[in-house]
C-alpha cells in the first residue's frame, strides 16, 4: 500500500466513522477531554495499521474493537490515577458531556446525554453500540466478549433506568 | 410482567426476538393499551438517542490535532521508496553463505583424486598381472612373463655402449630366450591360465639390435612394443 493509498483510504473512514467514534468514546467515557484524546488515539492507530485490514466487511466491527480497547485502557489509566471509575456521582455535578458552549440541560437532546451519563459504563456502553451503531445483541455480545443473555439485561437496564429519568420527557409523546 | 414486557419490547428493539415472542408481544400491545404505549415510549427513547449520536460533532480543535500528529508520523516502512536492486546474487543462486558453502565443499570434495587406488602405470613390469579392458569390461587377463624394461638396461645399458661390453648383451639376449615358452618370439605376456601366449609381442633382444645405441631410444622402442599388446593407458596394471 502506497503513501497515497493509506491517505485517501484514511480520508475515507475518517469522513464515514468520526462522529460515530467520537460518540462512542464520549458517552463510554463520560469525559469529554479524555474522549478527545482517545478518539485521536483510535485514529492513530488505524492510520498506522490500515494496511493489515484485509476484509472491509469487517471495517466497522474491527474500528469499534481498536476503539473499546482505547476506551478500556484510558478507563483504567483513570482509574489508576483516581484510583475510581468515571462515576455518576462526579458526572451529576459535572455538565462534561455537554455540547461546548451549552451551559444549561434546557432542551430534549441535552437531557437525554444527561441521562445517558447517569448510567454505569458497562451500561452505558451496550447501550451506545445498541443504539447508536444498532448492533444487534449478538453483535454487542462478540464485541463486548459478553454473554448474550447479559448484553441483554445491561440493556434492559439502562433502558430501564433512562426511561425512568426521562419520563417527564417521553409523556409528552402519549 | 411489565418486566417481562420490556424485557421483550428491548428484545424486539435490537432483533432479539424470536417469531413466537414477537407474536407474544404484539399480542400484548393489542390487548393491554399501557403495553402499547410502553412501546412507544421505548420507540421514542431509541430515536431521541439517536438525536444525541446525530447531534455528536468532533470539535475542530480534535481534528486539527489529528491532522498535525498524522503529517508527524513517519512515513511507514512498507510504503517507503525502495531503491532498485539488483535482480540475481550469488545469495538468490544458492540460497545463502552456509548454503553455498556447502556447495562448494561438496564440489572440492568430489574433484579430489580418490585415495588409496594406486593410479594406473603404463609401464608393464614382470609377474605384472594385465587386464585389457575394453569399455570398462575386463576381456583378458594376462601375466607379465619378462620384464622388458630390465631386459633393455642390462642389454644397452649406457654403461655397457660406454665400455663396449657388447658380450652381455648377449648374455642378456641368451636369458630372454630361456623365457620363452616356445616358439621363435619372445614371450612378455601370456594369459593367466597359461593356454594361450601372446602372439603381438615383438621381439625385444631383435629391438635392441636394430635400435641404435642409446638406451634411451631402446626404452621408447620398448614401450611402443608394449603398446602393440593393446595395453593402453585405460589398462590396469596390478602389481
Amino acid at each position: 500500500m502506497t503513501e497515497a493509498e493509506r491517505r485517501r483510504a484514511f480520508n475515507e473512514i475518517y469522513a464515514e466513522y468520526d462522529r460515530r467514534l467520537f460518540a462512542y468514546c464520549l458517552y463510554v467515557l463520560g469525559d469529554r477531554d479524555k474522549a478527545k484524546d482517545v478518539f485521536q488515539n483510535i485514529f492513530i492507530k488505524v492510520y498506522k495499521s490500515i494496511h493489515a485490514l484485509r476484509d472491509t466487511e469487517k471495517l466497522a466491527h474491527w474500528l469499534f474493537r481498536i476503539a473499546r480497547n482505547e476506551c478500556l485502557n484510558a478507563m483504567k489509566s483513570i482509574q489508576r490515577k483516581e484510583n475510581r471509575y468515571v462515576r455518576i456521582d462526579k458526572s451529576e455535578n459535572s455538565p462534561s458531556l455537554a455540547a461546548e458552549g451549552s451551559a444549561e440541560y434546557t432542551d430534549e437532546i441535552e437531557h437525554v446525554r444527561w441521562g445517558l451519563q447517569q448510567l454505569p459504563p458497562e451500561y452505558r456502553e451496550a447501550l451506545v453500540l445498541a443504539e447508536f451503531e444498532g448492533y444487534s445483541l449478538k453483535e454487542i455480545a462478540e464485541l463486548t466478549g459478553a454473554s448474550l443473555s447479559n448484553v441483554k439485561v445491561r440493556i434492559f437496564r439502562a433502558k430501564k433506568k433512562l426511561h425512568t429519568i426521562l419520563q417527564p420527557i417521553l409523556n409528552d409523546y402519549d | 410482567m411489565i418486566d417481562h414486557i420490556e424485557e421483550l419490547i428491548v428484545a424486539y428493539l435490537h432483533r432479539g426476538l424470536s417469531q413466537e415472542q414477537e407474536r407474544e408481544l404484539f399480542d400484548a400491545c393489542r390487548n393491554n393499551p399501557d403495553v402499547a404505549t410502553l412501546l412507544r415510549q421505548h420507540v421514542v427513547l431509541s430515536l431521541k438517542l439517536r438525536a444525541v449520536r446525530d447531534r455528536t460533532e468532533v470539535p475542530l480543535e480534535t481534528r486539527n490535532e489529528l491532522i498535525e500528529r498524522i503529517n508527524a508520523l513517519p512515513v511507514p516502512q512498507e510504503t517507503a521508496p525502495v531503491g532498485p536492486r539488483r535482480r540475481y546474487t550469488p545469495m538468490h543462486l544458492f540460497g545463502g553463505m552456509f548454503a553455498t558453502a556447502a556447495v562448494t565443499a561438496c564440489v572440492v570434495f568430489l574433484l579430489l583424486p580418490i585415495r588409496g587406488t594406486p593410479p594406473a602405470s603404463p609401464v608393464a613390469m614382470v609377474h605384472d598381472t594385465v587386464a585389457v579392458t575394453l569399455r570398462d569390461t575386463v576381456t583378458v587377463v594376462r601375466t607379465v612373463r619378462i620384464d622388458a624394461r630390465r631386459s633393455a638396461a642390462e642389454t644397452v645399458s649406457p654403461a655397457a655402449v660406454e665400455s663396449g661390453n657388447l658380450a652381455v648383451s648377449g648374455d642378456v639376449s641368451k636369458d630372454s630366450r630361456t623365457a620363452e615358452t616356445g616358439g621363435d618370439e619372445p614371450i612378455l605376456v601370456k594369459e593367466t591360465d597359461d593356454d594361450l601366449n601372446i602372439v603381438d609381442v615383438a621381439d625385444v633382444a631383435e629391438a635392441r639390435r636394430t635400435s641404435g645405441p642409446s638406451w634411451i631410444q631402446q626404452y621408447n622402442v620398448m614401450l611402443s612394443r608394449l603398446e602393440t599388446v593393446k595395453i593402453s593407458s585405460n589398462d590396469r596394471i596390478l602389481h
